[in-house]
């Protein structure tokens, strides 16, 4: 406690919340909570949702629906952030978050996701309509409640579920232009779906002590490596049979065909490598490595694949 | 509050920033509400 500033400081009463008057959170605490790189995917993903969709939105509202996409995930966020402050504080990656580090209180966090989630709902609605208002609000219940609160401590699966709640904002993009849903927006959301298990479990391979050290019962900890190589291989398939399927049932084209077989082949060789790997040591893994880094760059093609598919049909 | 003069002068700041952007977020929601009013008349 002692080596924490924000802790000590006078005008906090010890062991109590600092009044909310003398918080000495900045601006930027604010907006580290929305997990801003994280943003960028939801942002990117909806976006190309809301490109793909048939029919016209105005370019503004199109920035309106974007920008509300983006608050309300930065909301889920600072909710996931507000829940998990304990958790945050045992784990290297998370310690320096502006909750666990004492520069922001519980209350003040929880206030700021309530109004942005609030903010971004209605703003979208009377931007756009009430059907991709509705999706948005039930994503960020869905990250925020079935995930963050209920299922991600109780699961080792609970990335797969994580990805479902990162997976709505295709769906969000093509509601906002069309006020509905069809094929196409349920597929890319099983893209993002399926996309998540493999990225993330790469990832948990190499950092599983920081989510052992936290109790967080992720595959890695709960299952082993060997099991959670063999989960990615087993999902990485599954991705490419996602991947394929909006060109195989005629929904898109060439490009975005081609692009897709060519994406996935080396995403399931990488995996393949992954699962073949028999090395225990994280400083060794260099396969899973390699994964998670392609993963990016899978998804951003994909999706941009997609939007340059529609674009010349 | 037994603050030094430096820890109130940094609270300070830091509440005067906060305030500056939280008075500018307010007026960027204004300007956004009035474009969608616009975009959406003239859609």
């Amino acid at each position: 406690m002692a080596s924490n500033p924000h802790l000590t400081q006078p005008g906090r009463a010890p062991g109590g919340a600092l009044p909310a008057a003398l918080s000495t959170a900045d601006w930027r605490d604010y907006w580290s909570l929305l997990k801003p790189r994280v943003m960028t995917l939801v942002v990117f993903t909806g976006a190309c949702g809301l490109f793909a969709a048939p029919g016209h939105i105005h370019p503004f509202l199109a920035f309106v629906a974007i920008l509300c996409i983006a608050t309300g995930a930065g909301a889920a966020a600072a909710f996931n952030q507000w829940w998990e402050a304990d958790i945050d504080a045992v784990m290297k990656r998370t310690a320096s978050r502006p909750l666990p580090s004492g520069r922001l209180e519980p209350d003040q966090a929880l206030a700021f996701a309530i109004i942005l989630s609030v903010a971004s709902v209605v703003t979208l609605g009377f931007a756009t309509n009430w059907v991709a208002a509705a999706w948005l609000a039930f994503s960020i219940f869905f990250y925020a409640v079935v995930y963050t609160i209920w299922l991600k401590p109780r699961t080792p699966q609970n990335i797969v579920i994580g990805g479902a709640a990162g997976a709505f904002p295709p769906i969000i993009g093509w509601a906002a232009v069309t006020g509905d849903v069809t094929a196409l927006p349920l597929l890319l959301f099983a893209i993002v779906f399926a996309w998540t298990p493999p990225h993330f479990w790469a990832l948990a391979l190499f950092v599983r002590s920081d989510y052992a050290n936290a109790g967080i019962p992720m595959l890695p900890v709960t299952h082993g490596v060997r099991e959670t190589r063999r989960q990615i291989l087993a999902y990485s398939l599954v991705l490419a049979a996602v991947a394929v399927a909006p060109w195989a049932l005629g929904l898109l084209g060439a490009v975005y065909g081609l692009s897709a077989t060519l994406l996935s082949l080396v995403f399931v060789a990488l995996a393949a490598r992954v699962a073949a790997s028999t090395t225990e040591e994280p400083a060794e893994m260099q396969a899973e490595k390699r994964l998670f880094k392609y993963s990016l760059l899978y998804l951003a093609a994909i999706f941009a694949a997609l939007v340059v598919d529609r674009s010349v049909a | 509050m037994n603050w030094s003069p430096d820890e109130e002068q940094a609270y300070v700041a830091r509440r005067r920033k906060r305030n500056l952007v939280i008075g500018l977020v307010l007026g960027a929601f204004a300007c956004l509400f009035y474009g969608i009013t616009i975009s959406r008349m003239a859609g």
